[in-house]
Parts: structure tokens; sequence; C-alpha cells
């Protein structure tokens, strides 16, 4: 068939309408690609169609878009319970390999609970810390030690000095 | 053929769900009156398609069509129960709302084939094969009839 005479059939309406089968969905898609008339003949159509029917357009009352923001927050945390309920059941655990991205895993929390479940590095983070305090502590407490005897040393080298010069 | 900057018109995708329901939100919500038939049903469809808009809106692929045709597939498929139960393009003689069907300067330049054809496609998903099955014609007829109703109706809008 001719590219003109694909144009002509009717086809490409059909396509966008939305009722075209997956095969010819397919085609379309194919040869709007190779061919610049179908990919023109397609927009020509989109743009004229899409002008009716804004001719057809109804103007939705003002408080919908409110509604349409409560609805998406709605959504979301349903998402959100959805998922964390997931979690703590046990069908899903964070470090799985599910196709679920890494910002959107969980810290399992259960409100009533007074205990937290966390990732096992803070179990290595928070003995390296309670070793590094102690060393600090031992560091302080030996500085502080020298830092007496140090003045003990320089108070007694200063009354030498003050009698070495009375005797002078 | 028009010419056109394609790049200008296609492959946009909207900055925002509200940019998309300000531009389309009233198209769409005619459309989708037109189905349903009633304004309440149409509302909650409304909200409903968009929100659904929101969730998938990194999903869609916006290069595909122009917007306003993505918006219409993706309404299409949400009201498919009432594309199956409402078999007519007639209006809801109690709405108080616009009707499309009646005195529609486009709609009344369709012979009554071409009509029901584009009616039947446009707002309750049949396909080509089903309509040339219930009006006894060939799929390339019913083609045709579909392409000549877009025609006519451009024609008539003067684009």
């Amino acid at each position: 068939m001719e590219i003109n005479d694909y144009i002509e059939s009717g086809i490409l309406e059909e396509y966008l309408l939305g009722s075209a089968s997956e095969e010819d969905s397919q085609i379309v898609l194919e040869l709007k690609q190779k061919y610049p008339e179908v990919r023109a003949a397609l927009l020509d159509i989109e743009l004229g169609m899409e002008s009716i029917a804004r001719s057809w357009a109804i103007t939705p009352p003002p408080e919908i878009w409110d509604k349409i923001e409560a609805d998406i927050a709605e959504q979301e945390v349903k998402r959100f319970n959805f998922e964390a309920v997931e979690i703590m059941s046990g069908q899903k655990r964070i470090g799985d390999n599910s196709k679920r991205s890494k910002k959107n895993v969980f810290v399992d929390v259960d409100a009533r609970s007074s205990h937290i479940r966390v990732h096992k590095l803070w179990r290595v983070v928070l003995i390296g810390l309670f070793v590094l305090g102690k060393i600090f502590m031992g560091l302080a407490i030996f500085f502080f030690l020298e830092n007496r005897r140090v003045k003990e040393d320089i108070k007694d080298l200063k009354t030498e000095i003050i009698r070495l010069k009375k005797n002078h | 053929m028009l010419e056109i900057d394609q790049h200008a018109f296609r492959g946009k995708k909207p900055s925002s769900v509200r940019s998309l329901y300000d531009e389309h939100g009233g198209t769409l919500f005619g459309y989708i009156y037109e189905v349903v038939k009633d304004q309440l049903m149409a509302e909650d469809f409304l909200i409903k398609i968009f929100s659904d808009v929101a969730r998938q809106f990194d999903e869609i692929n916006w290069e595909e069509k122009s917007n306003w045709w993505q918006l219409h597939s993706f309404a299409k498929t949400k009201l498919t129960i009432f594309t199956d139960a409402v078999k007519s393009c007639q209006p809801d003689p109690d709405s108080g709302l616009v009707k499309l069907f009646t005195g529609n300067n486009y709609l009344d330049q369709l012979s009554k084939d071409q009509k029901t054809i584009f009616c039947d496609i446009y707002y309750h998903r049949k396909t080509v094969a089903v309509m040339a099955i219930e009006l006894n014609l060939t799929e390339d007829l019913i083609r045709k009839a579909l392409k000549e109703a877009f025609a006519i109706m451009r024609k008539s809008s003067g684009n």
C-alpha cells in the first residue's frame, strides 16, 4: 500500500482515538518514524481534533483542584502505609532485591512500641564511638594530670629562682 | 497539510500536574461528562484521573502523543465500565450542563453513520471491528467514515 493510501485509509484517526489494535498501533508508530508524511499527518489530525475537543470543554467547578490535591495526598499516605505494613509483615526487608529504590526504603517504626529497629551498621558505629570516647577520656585525664604536674614544677622553679635571687 | 513545528507541539512533558490540569482540565471534564452523563460522577472521575496521572507522571510516555491525547487515552481506560454500558451519544435530558450533542455545530454536520461511528469510537471505546459488525459494513468503510467525520468537523471548525 502506498503511504498516501495508508494515510487516507483512516487508520491514523483510529490509532489516535486509541481504538487501533496493538499490531496496527505498532505499525503506525514504525511508519511515523520512517515517513515524515505520516508524522505530519498524525500531528495535523491531533492538532485539529484537539482544537475541536477544546470547543467541547466544560469548566470544572473551582474546588475540583483542591479535591485533586487532597486525593493525591491521600493516595500517597495509603501507599506509604501499605509499604510500611508490607515491611512489618516481613514480606519485604531492607536490602532485598525488590524494584523499590533505596531512597524509598523505610525504617520499621511502631509508634506503640518503645523500641525501634535500625540497620546493623549502627552497632559497629556505636561500638566505635564508645571506644573512641574511652580513648579521649583517658587522654583527657592523662593531659590533665600532666598539666597539673608541669604547673607544680613551674611553681617550684619560680620559688627556687626567687630564693636564689634573695641569696644574691 | 499544515506545516507545523512538531517540536513545539510534541514531546513536551508538562511541567506539573497543575499545569496539565490548567490546560486540559476543562476539555477532559467535557469529555468525561459526555461519557458518564452525570456531573457529580464526572467530577469524581476527573479527580481520580488527575490523581492517577500524578502517581504515574514519570512513567507516562508524554512524547508518543500530545498531552491532550495522552490524557484522553488515560481517561478512556478509566471509563471502560461506562464505555461498555452506555450505548448512545444522546444527551441526558435532565442534565443542567451544556448539551454537546444537541445543536452542536460540528457533530450536526455529520451523517447519521458518521456521527455514530465517531461518537462510539471517541467516547465509548468501541473498536473499528465492533463497529463494522454492528453497522454491517467493512472495517475499511468504518475507517473511511471516521476519517470523513474528522475532516468534516475540522472543516467546520476552520482548522
